[in-house]
């Protein structure tokens, strides 16, 4: 039988549509649509597009919260990046399920961070539901590479001069070229009479 | 989470590392620094969720609490004491169960930080918006500077800092939030 789950957050929409059970529980996803209030475009796609982006934003929104930047993005198919300090990138390459095409051009929209914060707990919701998907789960452990960490305390301060030193030491190896002697005036160079 | 609950009630496992790294005991602690300075009576709060949550086996009282957050070295009142992933894992627990409470007005502090960065609070009218958020700034820095050793941040910057823990706060505050909490303090390097 089908079915249609929706999560539904001040500023986004996530629709799943699948087949139920007897027990209704959704074991075979069909499509899904995710919908931003403050754009009317649709992000649609299949169970690989939503597993794609469920990672990216679970990796992105951790980098996030530990103020660093993530590095490999996942797949091209699901970009999420940082514009600036609030506002964040997402880039789906859509898939109409019923099509099975992907359109031409990928959707792109621009979130700020409460509206990142929202399209997160939707796809939280999704894992935690046990109706849905219950084979889909939050996992956090996917292994991460970041760079550009913001510490708390004096971390980066000492980290900074770390490599300041690090930088010192490798530029006192090598080698400097001897600048030229300039011959000294064999006069004083006269001044003005008192 | 039930998982984790049981976790936290348990006694001390053998396999468990016996202390949390530097780093997790002031974040915690800079966290509910925050929270107190988004209430100042936030600290009846916080007792009232350890009963609420069953964690006195791992934060047994106020004091407890108290000694709890001392181990964060930057304190003026810092003390040398066992802070234990379990009670690490009970303030997360804490800290998420807040957050999820006061999401509504987390979301307003958030969304007023960006309109402030973008100049639109003029525009927008709303100017008491602002003053709530000026209110939180002034009182994280207030708490930081009565608390916390001199610290070589300008008003300004421990401001900045005080937007990132609304921030981190925002994004503990949701259905997963405590799992998130844990993993970003973390890394996943602890269990």
């Amino acid at each position: 039988m089908r079915a249609q789950r929706v999560y539904t957050l001040p500023n986004c929409t996530l629709g799943v549509m699948g087949l139920v059970n007897d027990q209704d529980v959704m074991h075979i996803l069909t499509g899904f649509e995710l919908h931003f209030f403050h754009d009317p475009r649709r992000i649609k796609g299949t169970r690989e597009v939503l597993e794609l982006l469920l990672k990216t934003v679970n990796v992105y929104s951790l980098a996030f919260q530990r103020g660093q930047e993530q590095i490999t993005p996942i797949s091209d198919m699901v970009v999420l990046e940082a514009e600036n300090a609030d506002t964040h990138k997402l880039t789906v390459k859509s898939i109409d399920p019923d099509a099975q095409q992907t359109q031409a051009e990928p959707i792109q929209v621009v979130l700020n961070t409460v509206q990142l914060f929202d399209l997160m707990e939707s796809l939280d919701r999704l894992c935690t539901d046990e109706l849905t998907l219950p084979d889909l789960t939050l996992n956090l452990s996917a292994p991460v590479q970041f760079r550009r960490e913001q510490s708390v305390g004096w971390g980066s301060a000492l980290a900074g001069l770390g490599v300041v030193l690090v930088a010192a030491v490798g530029l006192s190896f090598m080698p400097v070229p001897v600048p030229e002697r300039t011959p000294a005036p064999e006069r004083p160079v006269p001044t003005l009479p008192r | 989470m039930v998982a984790e609950t049981a976790q936290v009630n348990q006694p001390k496992g053998t396999d468990e590392p016996e202390s949390c790294p530097r780093s997790v005991r002031i974040e915690l602690d800079y966290i509910l620094l925050a929270i107190e300075a988004l209430d100042y009576e936030a600290m009846e709060a916080i007792v009232d969720c350890i009963h609420y949550l069953q964690l006195e086996s791992a934060i047994p009282s106020r004091v407890a609490l108290w000694r709890l957050r001392n181990t964060n070295p930057l304190r003026v009142t810092y003390q040398r004491g066992e802070f234990t992933v379990a009670q690490a894992k009970a303030l997360v627990k804490i800290i998420a169960t807040l957050a999820q409470r006061i999401n509504t007005g987390l979301r307003l502090l958030v969304t007023t930080i960006q309109q402030v960065r973008e100049g639109k609070i003029e525009a927008l009218g709303l100017q008491q918006n602002q003053e709530f958020l000026n209110l939180y700034l002034d009182r994280f820095v207030y708490l930081h500077k009565c608390r916390m050793k001199p610290s070589p941040l300008s008003d300004q910057e421990l401001k900045s800092l005080g937007e990132d823990l609304i921030v981190q706060l925002l994004f503990c505050s949701g259905t997963a939030g405590e799992q998130r909490l844990w993993y970003s303090l973390t890394a996943g390097e602890l269990a």
